[in-house]
């Protein structure tokens, strides 16, 4: 049995944060990245781990951090992907974006994602740096010239659903291709920055609407998309949340049909489904020699105590008596369940 | 960060909701749910739902007219039993993702 999990079976994604270090301290950073935020992963420890995630079925390497440009040896972790077969997509800020990186990642990226969070007052605001924005939005303009498909990440808060019909007509504007609605996760720096200032399952109601009548208005030059999990869909099919139960001699399928997406993080640890997902949860350390030995024994160890902490979020997000709207942030429920702390009840 | 909700900015209220929502749902469906910082690589590498059969000329129209700014790919082939009246449009920009469904 392939369980499809919440990207589909197509896209069996890991996503890599190969460094913490960033130019900026956005206010909504879930991995506390920052300047002097130093931490980061040995390239023979990412290549190491993509050749073990690619012989087990990951086709997608999306690279995140920190801020992926300021990792010295990013184009050799890209080539290396490649070489692979993978799909590589890379999610910056995109202030640091030149004519010579572009080159590059022309070359190495299927993908590039730039952050946006909203009109530009908010947008330096978040990024806690009076010229975020600006510098940004320069940077698009060569984007777009170096032909590399692109879109923008917009961090939906429970304050700036208004500003969305903005940024669709700015994406449009600057060429993008794809426009991505994510609700913003309380996690890292947001925990301490931006306390309940996560968009509630009404304001994610309200927001499927607003993206649905963007979609409308921008078919056939923009896909808006908007991440969110649907419980239609999840009642129709559990193991999109992999609400199941363990597949039989789960050892002798591949981890990317037992567990996806994946997380590689900084200190090299490789969690399920979110950074930041309690580390109870850990599939192996890629740091370590034995990894492909740990990966092999979590199939039978580990596999089923995430499918029980992913049955437990199910019947509790699914519960009728603790919903009144159709959408919810599986992930960070999945990461709050995973520490043990109190999911949201809504009704 | 504090003040308004962003939909009441918009003027969009709880009572309004139910009935926006129904019409939402109609013509924007969510496939797949991404993680914080992994684009959507299956909406330039992926799918587009036309739900009526009619507009399907003209949304493949328009992605053929990404063709001389992008390498745009394209197939076509009816829902099936689900939705005898729509189709599916996949799209493939660059390199698709490989193996799977």
């Amino acid at each position: 049995m392939d369980c499809s999990g919440p990207n589909g079976s197509k896209y069996r994604v890991i996503q890599l944060h190969p460094t913490r270090r960033c130019n900026l301290s956005c206010l909504h950073c879930y991995s506390s990245s920052s300047p002097q935020n130093g931490d980061s992963l040995s390239p023979h420890v990412l290549t190491q781990a993509l050749q073990v995630l690619s012989e087990e079925g990951f086709n997608v390497a999306s690279i995140s951090g920190g801020e992926p440009l300021l990792y010295k040896p990013l184009f050799e972790v890209l080539r290396f992907a490649r070489s692979l077969g993978m799909t590589v997509t890379l999610t910056t800020n995109g202030m640091l974006l030149n004519e010579a990186l572009l080159s590059q990642l022309a070359e190495t990226a299927h993908l590039l994602a730039v952050s946006l969070d909203g009109v530009p007052a908010s947008h330096n605001r978040m990024r806690a740096h009076p010229q975020a924005f600006e510098k940004m939005a320069r940077n698009v303009k060569m984007v777009r010239d170096a032909k590399i498909p692109f879109g923008f990440i917009f961090a939906l808060t429970l304050y700036n659903l208004d500003e969305l019909a903005w940024v669709a007509n700015f994406a449009t504007e600057q060429g993008a291709t794809l426009l991505q609605v994510h609700p913003l996760e309380e996690e890292g720096r947001a925990r301490q920055e931006l306390q309940g200032a996560a968009p509630d399952e009404e304001e994610l109601a309200h927001t499927f609407v607003e993206v649905a009548r963007l979609q409308a208005l921008y078919s056939g030059k923009l896909a808006i998309q908007f991440d969110a999990a649907d419980r239609q869909s999840l009642v129709a099919d559990p193991s999109r949340a992999f609400a199941m139960s363990p597949v039989a001699e789960p050892a002798s399928l591949p981890l990317s049909s037992l567990a996806a997406p994946l997380v590689l993080e900084h200190d090299g640890a490789l969690t399920p489904f979110q950074y930041g997902v309690s580390r109870d949860y850990r599939i192996a350390d890629a740091s370590q020699p034995d990894f492909r030995d740990q990966v092999a024994s979590w199939k039978t160890d580990g596999y089923p105590r995430l499918l029980d902490l992913c049955s437990r979020v199910y019947a509790h997000k699914m519960d009728p008596r603790h919903y009144r709207y159709p959408f919810f942030n599986w992930y960070s429920a999945v990461l709050r369940e995973s520490k043990q702390e109190q999911l949201v009840q809504i009704a | 960060m504090s003040g308004d909700r962003g939909s009441a900015k918009l003027g969009a209220t709880a009572e309004s909701l139910e009935k926006s929502l129904a019409a939402a749902q109609v013509s924007y469906k969510i496939e797949r749910w991404w993680k914080y910082g992994q684009p959507a690589v299956d909406r330039v590498t992926g799918v587009i739902n036309v739900t009526n059969v009619a507009d399907a000329g003209k949304v493949l129209q328009q992605l053929i007219g990404l063709q001389g700014k992008l390498q745009v790919g394209l197939e076509v082939f009816p829902y099936g039993i689900v939705n005898p009246d729509g189709v599916h449009i996949n799209v493939n920009i660059n390199e698709p993702a490989g193996g799977g469904v």
